[in-house]
């Protein structure tokens, strides 16, 4: 059984020019222990999917769906305590900045003390306070911090980006989730911090039977231990499938070009030559196209592309064109 | 005519406009802003509304009500007070000391302060930041108190307790302004005109100042409210402006001697203050609030 | 021959913040000696804190060194003296957000500059902003926008535009395609080979990432805790694994790359 399981998932947001639909029917599913990524340039609504997930409310959006199911419970069906209570229990989240998402005015230890729950720790006064402190320590160790002393007693703003990235991760995973969701974590980094980064959930993920969930803006920064792979054009779902199949013969003309795009795939690309792009930019809320919102950047974009392609589904991918580079034997 | 729109077109407001846009939408905010700007004109049309003058004393109409009590008379429209003089008169000419005068305070210590605190702001160097710290120190004495210290100085009188509460505004001024351009000089959109080679007072007039301008705006707002507190209550204590002149404060002085026998002698300086000071600050407030949901947007 | 800009034992240190007047400075970059020539692209490595923002910035004229000299065409480049320098080298900054002003249409933003350094009148000021902003793939009526309108990639166009208006000899840019998008980072860099093309611009590029330096820089210049480690030409320095530092910097990054094939040939349009 999957455990995050959701089909036709839209958001609706209240503009002051009318309501756009900035998540349109998308499905995802996730199961246990795997990496899930879902990419998409900004705009494309992926930041949002996270939120509606883990039931970010806010009175300007309007979320339905056929079916928004975690773990077998109807997520849409609870109201918002018992819905807290299981988006608390098991799913965590980590952002793009951990410097705004840490304390600034409390040390690391205590930061981490406050994620740990209460029930983990037992017995007297001394000794919760003792275990506490191991506790600490073992999920420094975890998230690869070695020299856990120095770390402790710091303020986050001592720290360098990839150590605080990582503290953050500690804090997000204190209380056992059974889903990370990893909001962009490494944008804006140093390479070699970033792999360190990717290492790290990884590892987490394949170690501690945890699913992740990585919000990537870039096809390439994506994980190379990525399971499934979703890629979101201005909230509709472009395509969706196992990461290796999907990488190796797209069949959105999206996926493709941003595969092109990449300088990362273009290795024989000779020295100071012009990089392959979508030409135009992405349209603003007010802006969007009907039918196939990549209609006008798309270079195979014909007559029926102003209508929105419907799903078609070859073994284990999902994509939404109508005119797939893949070759689809009836 | 109705106003059609025949053609989509985008239109593309400025910062400002959308910040005026928001504040428009709040019925509250509207109002306050109407009262207020309605009372700005009586300060400058208070001359010719106010039927009597202030000092006429009218000899058989001593204490009488307000005109919609049954005592009352239609010739003194809020009734006058124990010395037979007409309220409305005192409380229209009354606006130019409680309300034009702080207005004028706020103005000059307003040029005064933002000019010095822009220069300390840019300029960094020791000298400079001597000046900041005095100034500082000037900030952690409370406006009213520097006030009165001032007039136990120079003395009690109109031009005296202006000079002093003008005085007393100024060190604030300073404080936001110098940090507010100090916080946006080190922005990478005024490092860049630096890089254009932009003088600086080219700098500080269109780079930074449209920037900062709400900062400003609402300090005006607060001070003017403070202002207008500081002179009732120097009048008040008999400090600020002398009896025969019909200030809100002074009247308010004048009138706890009688206050059962003609409560509304009390009553109508003490609304009237009420209501402008109330609407100076929703005035205030809304745009802060307009402000802060543009930042959000 | 002098080469376009010699930089010549530039250094720059610091005094920490609380320190004493006596107490040490602390040494962001310690005096180094390069060159630039005409249309090349200098890029400019180093971990965090290793001081390549820093020497970024003195370039372009927002910090002074602590030492050493700039010159520019075999003259000497004054500290402060804006009007000199920006005729000549002009910055792209990281975050195009804050680079520009909200309160000014990107009309004035563009004039500012010529306003400032040349005798144009304003019609010729107008006109020198329409190609300005043509040239960048903008249309002129984004003139009248004000930037909260306009999308990230357009706001680091205008950013380009501005600081191409003048016709500089050089362009510094300080990380400035960190966080965009995949298609608009293609596109800026595009759009900055195209500049480069038409103009002979020089660009100093401060970047961390190796296949942007791999494709575009033809020197590169690695910087080491303030000290310059390596700078030579792109290939030669791409060729040369012997340094650890630089292994890490470019080398580990350059090898993993995804292996990617289309099925179909079709070749998507620029």
């Amino acid at each position: 059984m999957q455990l995050l399981d959701i089909r036709n998932l839209t958001v609706e947001m209240k503009t002051p020019h009318g309501i756009v639909r900035v998540l349109d029917k998308v499905n995802l599913q996730l199961g246990k222990g795997e990496i899930h990524s879902l990419v998409g340039e900004s705009g494309s609504g992926k930041s949002l999917l996270a939120k509606a997930i883990v039931g970010f409310a806010n009175p300007n959006w309007e979320v339905t769906a056929d079916r928004l199911w975690w773990n077998g419970q109807d997520l849409l069906a609870m109201n918002t305590k018992q819905r807290r209570a299981v988006t608390g229990r098991d799913m965590a989240m980590i952002f793009q900045d951990p410097y705004s998402y840490l304390d600034p005015n409390s040390t690391i230890e205590q930061q981490i003390v406050e994620a740990i729950p209460e029930g983990d720790v037992r017995g007297t006064f001394m000794r919760r306070r003792v275990d506490r402190k191991t506790r600490v320590k073992r999920l420094l160790h975890r998230v690869g911090i070695r020299d856990h002393e120095s770390v402790i007693d710091s303020y986050p703003f001592e720290l360098s980006q990839g150590v605080a990235q990582k503290v953050s991760i500690a804090i997000a995973i204190a209380h056992r989730p059974r889903l990370l969701i990893a909001d962009e974590p490494t944008t804006a980094m140093e390479p070699s911090t970033k792999l360190q980064i990717h290492r790290l959930l990884a590892r987490l993920a394949a170690s501690q039977e945890m699913s992740v969930l990585l919000i990537s803006q870039d096809l390439t920064s994506i994980l190379p231990e990525t399971k499934q792979l979703t890629l979101l054009y201005c909230g509709q779902l472009m395509e969706t499938g196992p990461a290796e199949e999907v990488i190796n013969h797209p069949a959105h003309p999206y996926t493709d070009s941003m595969l092109r795009m990449s300088l990362q795939t273009q290795q024989e690309l000779p020295h100071k030559a012009r990089l392959p792009t979508l030409p135009g930019a992405i349209p603003t809320l007010r802006h969007m196209p009907i039918g196939c919102r990549l209609g006008p950047r798309c270079p195979y974009a014909q007559k029926q592309c102003v209508k929105a392609p419907l799903a078609t589904q070859k073994q284990q991918r999902v994509f939404h064109c109508h005119f797939p580079l893949l070759e689809l034997e009836s | 005519m109705p106003h059609i729109n025949l053609y989509y077109k985008d239109e593309n407001p400025s910062p400002l406009t959308l910040v005026w846009r928001r504040f428009n939408q709040r019925l509250l905010s509207m109002t306050a802003l109407y009262i207020l700007l309605a009372m700005i004109l009586v300060v400058i049309f208070s001359p010719i509304l106010a039927p009597y003058s202030t000092s006429m004393q009218f000899a058989d109409a001593v204490s009488l009500p307000p005109s919609w009590t049954e005592q009352g008379n239609i010739q003194f429209l809020m009734g006058t007070d124990d010395l037979g003089r007409d309220m409305l008169s005192r409380l229209l000419i009354g606006s130019i000391y409680s309300l034009g005068l702080p207005i004028l305070m706020v103005a000059v210590s307003s040029i005064i302060g933002m000019v010095v605190g822009a220069v300390l702001g840019i300029d960094r160097t020791i000298k400079y930041q001597t000046f900041s710290r005095v100034f500082d120190t000037l900030l952690s004495i409370p406006s009213f108190l520097m006030a009165l210290i001032i007039i136990a100085i120079l003395g009690t009188g109109l031009f005296n307790v202006a000079l002093a509460i003008t005085l007393s505004l100024i060190p604030q001024f300073i404080f936001v302004t110098r940090n507010a351009v100090h916080q946006e000089w080190h922005k990478d959109y005024v490092t860049a005109s630096r890089l254009n080679g932009c003088s600086k007072p080219y700098l500080l007039y269109r780079v930074i100042l449209p920037n900062i301008t709400p900062i400003l705006v609402m300090q005006l707002t607060v001070s003017l409210s403070v202002a207008i507190m500081d002179i009732a209550a120097l009048s008040f204590l008999g400090l600020g402006i002398q009896s025969p002149t019909p200030e809100w404060g002074s009247m308010l002085a004048r009138s706890l001697d009688e206050v059962y026998l003609s409560p509304w002698s009390m009553v109508l300086p003490g609304v009237t203050l009420f209501v402008t000071i109330m609407s100076i600050n929703i005035v205030g407030d809304s745009l802060r609030r307009a402000l802060s949901e543009r930042v959000n947007s | 021959m002098s080469h376009l800009l010699e930089v010549k034992n530039l250094g720059k240190t610091y005094r920490p913040r609380k320190a004493w007047p006596w107490s040490q400075k602390s040494v962001a970059i310690e005096p180094i000696s390069f060159h630039i020539d005409a249309g090349e692209t200098l890029a400019v490595m180093g971990e965090t804190g290793s001081g390549k923002s820093t020497l970024a910035k003195i370039i372009a004229g927002v910090d002074n060194p602590s030492s050493g000299e700039l010159w520019l065409n075999g003259q000497k480049l004054h500290n402060q003296h804006y009007q000199q320098r920006c005729n000549n080298i002009r910055m792209i900054f990281q975050d195009s957000e804050n680079s520009l002003n909200t309160h000014l249409t990107l009309r004035k933003q563009l004039e500012e500059p010529l306003k400032f350094n040349t005798d144009l009148t304003a019609q010729e000021r107008n006109e020198k902003v329409d190609i300005a902003l043509r040239r960048v793939g903008m249309l002129t009526e984004h003139g009248e926008f004000y930037p909260h309108m306009l999308s990230s990639g357009q706001k680091q166009r205008v950013c380009i535009a501005r600081a191409i208006i003048l016709e500089p000899q050089i362009v510094v840019a300080d990380e400035a395609l960190v966080g965009l998008d995949p298609s608009v980072r293609a596109q800026i860099i595009n759009l900055m080979l195209d500049l480069q093309q038409d103009m002979g611009i020089s660009y100093i590029l401060v970047t961390h990432s190796p296949q942007i330096v791999k494709h575009i820089a033809d020197k590169i210049l690695i910087l080491y805790r303030g000290k310059m480690i390596v700078f030579d030409k792109t290939d030669i320095v791409l060729s040369d694994d012997q340094q650890p530092y630089v292994h890490q910097l470019l080398h580990d990054h350059l090898n993993k790359q995804i292996k990617f094939k289309s099925d179909k040939a079709k070749k998507i349009a620029d």
